[in-house]
């Protein structure tokens, strides 16, 4: 369909002191889903709506198949914006608000019907068609929202936070439901999501922003458990920091000296590791901590722990967290695969 | 308050407001009704004859007040729809101030206006023409569709409007299909107001036509100075008409619906 390249976009709102966009870089290759992930405020709305054509940006390009589309009004370019709230057209019903953009391009009424009936189909609506907009549940207006961006085609979907507004078991099915239609179709995909888990499950990629610029893109796993820097530790929960230095594949820090992954990078740096893949009991890069604090939050327990001035947090499951008690000591094992470090911080 | 006492309070009501009303009624279907006569000795329809013999100028009056009601009303639409859109819509530094001076021409007395204008319409020939009298008739019809129509855009989601230019549309296409339909009540609510200002204006039209321009009130006037109770009873009827009228095509969207005409909110 069409590929998606940004390139160091700039955006700065009137009168805000920080970048919305901050020298934003992107790839989204021809068919792919990413998911752009960030805290809200991050900018990802904004840069949807740079690439929809809605904002122009201070700075910096916006390509469709390596063609500019900067000077091209929202109408004329090849993406379609699905927005938050699904903003369907009170006035019109299901079918005339799916239709809504194949009546703007003037096509013959009978094809419009076709196509219609076949995007409702798509999203499982076959029978909606007359009902107005306000006689839908939330799911059903986010199908039918989606179903009038399908319907046109497009070569590149943009999707903001399509399931913020659905309760927790809708969300899955709908969540389900554009995988599929993605696969289906092929068509290019950029999902905005605040929710971690939605843009792993989404995503073929996940790229996360923060501060107005993408600070890692990959696999969903890459950025759980060997993240680029402490910020994007950070967002995905990380809480364990080690200061120390790496060397030869292992670490060297005030718990002694612990055997790291291949590929880990090297020099003064910070160990992070999350806190659930911290495991109770004997092995390699096994260490003795005192606990100081246990937390029930739940499935899991959280348990703070103390050794040579460091604090480190684990997360386990009732049976492994058993053993925990607030001052007495504890061996916990740091598998080697759930380390990283950090160079530099 | 209970269900019947509400009714004879509206009713009661009613009756106050229509009670004046009668007399012109009958007066427009009398003949010689004096003290101490309850209801006239003769029905005619002798006046309303009168008034729409060949000779007569009231059916002239009823095509101007007519083309100069609907002509104001149109023109005050086409200014107030993107004036009331940027009120209701946006934040703007001083806006509190536009806001005062669009509701200005309502508080100050419509001859200390219409002697200003007159001053500026003269300079520019726009006296004693039927083009002055819609112009000036925008002073008081502006206000309320202004007002009418930023209430309704406040309830009004522009971001439709950029969800449609992502889907293809063009921006004439969104205001067409996406704007218009979405605010249509509040416009033709606004447009009946100004319809209806526009229609019993006095003053203006009288300052600014220079009597070359005559309408209904103005005949209305002239025939209640002149004591042709039955003439003025006639005009009276017209000039209610489309008050009526117009009463019974909003009264829904005004009682029903509340506060909130229009908008996709």
């Amino acid at each position: 369909m069409t590929r998606l390249t940004l390139d160091t976009l700039d955006l700065r709102h009137p009168g805000t002191e920080r970048p919305a966009l901050d020298a934003l870089s992107l790839d989204v290759a021809d068919g792919e889903m990413v998911a752009l992930l960030g805290p809200s405020g991050c900018g990802k709305t904004t840069a949807l709506r740079v690439i929809a054509g809605l904002i122009a940006p201070d700075a910096g390009e916006v390509r469709f198949d390596g063609v500019s589309v900067g000077h091209l009004p929202p109408e004329r370019r090849e993406a379609v914006l699905v927005f938050q709230s699904g903003q369907l057209f009170a006035h019109m019903d299901v079918a005339s608000n799916v239709g809504f953009g194949l009546r703007m391009q003037r096509r013959p009424k009978r094809e419009i019907a076709a196509r219609v009936a076949e995007a409702l189909a798509q999203v499982q609506l076959a029978d909606l068609g007359h009902r107005s907009p306000h006689e839908l549940s939330g799911g059903q207006r986010q199908r039918v929202a989606l179903a009038r961006a399908l319907v046109l085609k497009p070569g590149l979907l943009l999707l903001d936070e399509p399931l913020s507004s659905l309760d927790a078991h809708l969300r899955t099915e709908m969540r389900a439901l554009i995988r599929r239609l993605q696969r289906e179709t092929g068509i290019t995909t950029l999902v905005v999501t605040h929710d971690q888990e939605e843009a792993a499950v989404l995503g073929d990629r996940v790229a996360l922003m923060l501060g107005g610029r993408i600070h890692q893109i990959g696999a969903g796993a890459e950025l759980w458990n060997r993240p680029a820097d402490l910020e994007v530790a950070r967002f995905f929960g990380g809480c364990n920091f080690i200061p120390g230095r790496s060397a030869n594949g292992a670490f060297d820090c005030a718990l002694g000296r612990l055997a790291l992954p291949r590929a880990a990078p090297a020099g003064e740096g910070c160990l992070t590791l999350r806190p659930e893949a911290i495991e109770p009991g004997e092995g390699e890069n096994a260490v003795t901590l005192r606990v100081i604090e246990t937390r029930f939050e739940g499935l899991l327990t959280r348990i703070t722990a103390e050794a040579a001035g460091l604090r480190l947090e684990a997360l386990m499951r009732a049976g492994a967290a058993r053993g925990a008690v607030p001052g007495q000591d504890v061996r916990w094992r740091l598998p080697r695969e759930a380390l990283w470090v950090l160079p530099g911080v | 308050m209970s269900a019947r006492a509400r009714m004879a309070l509206g009713v009661l009501l009613i009756a106050a407001l229509m009670a004046p009303l009668v007399p012109l009624a009958l007066w427009s279907v009398a003949r010689g009704w004096f003290y101490p006569q309850i209801l006239p000795a003769t029905w005619t329809l002798e006046p309303w004859m009168r008034a729409f013999a060949a000779r007569s100028d009231i059916p002239g009056a009823l095509m101007t007040t007519t083309c100069i009601a609907l002509a104001a009303a149109a023109l005050a639409l086409a200014l107030g729809i993107p004036a009331g859109r940027a009120l209701g819509l946006y934040r703007f530094r001083g806006k509190a101030l536009v806001e005062l001076a669009l509701l200005a021409p309502v508080i100050v007395p419509g001859i200390a206006v219409g002697l200003g204008v007159h001053g500026v319409f003269l300079r520019l020939g726009l006296t004693n023409s039927a083009l002055g009298v819609v112009l000036v008739h925008l002073v008081p019809t502006l206000p309320y569709v202004v007002f009418v129509m930023s209430g309704v855009f406040a309830n009004y989601d522009a971001e439709a409007e950029a969800q449609a230019r992502s889907l293809g549309a063009r921006p004439l296409q969104v205001l067409w299909h996406v704007m218009l339909p979405a605010i249509a009540p509040g416009v033709m609510v606004a447009g009946l107001f100004a319809f209806l200002v526009s229609w019993s204006q006095y003053i203006l039209t009288l300052t600014i036509g220079g009597g070359r321009v005559v309408t209904l009130p103005l005949l209305l006037y002239a025939q209640a100075g002149a004591g042709r109770n039955d003439q003025a009873g006639v005009l009276a009827m017209l000039s209610l008409a489309p008050g009526l009228v117009i009463l019974a095509l909003v009264a829904r969207q005004l009682a029903g619906r509340g506060m909130s005409i229009g908008g996709t909110r």
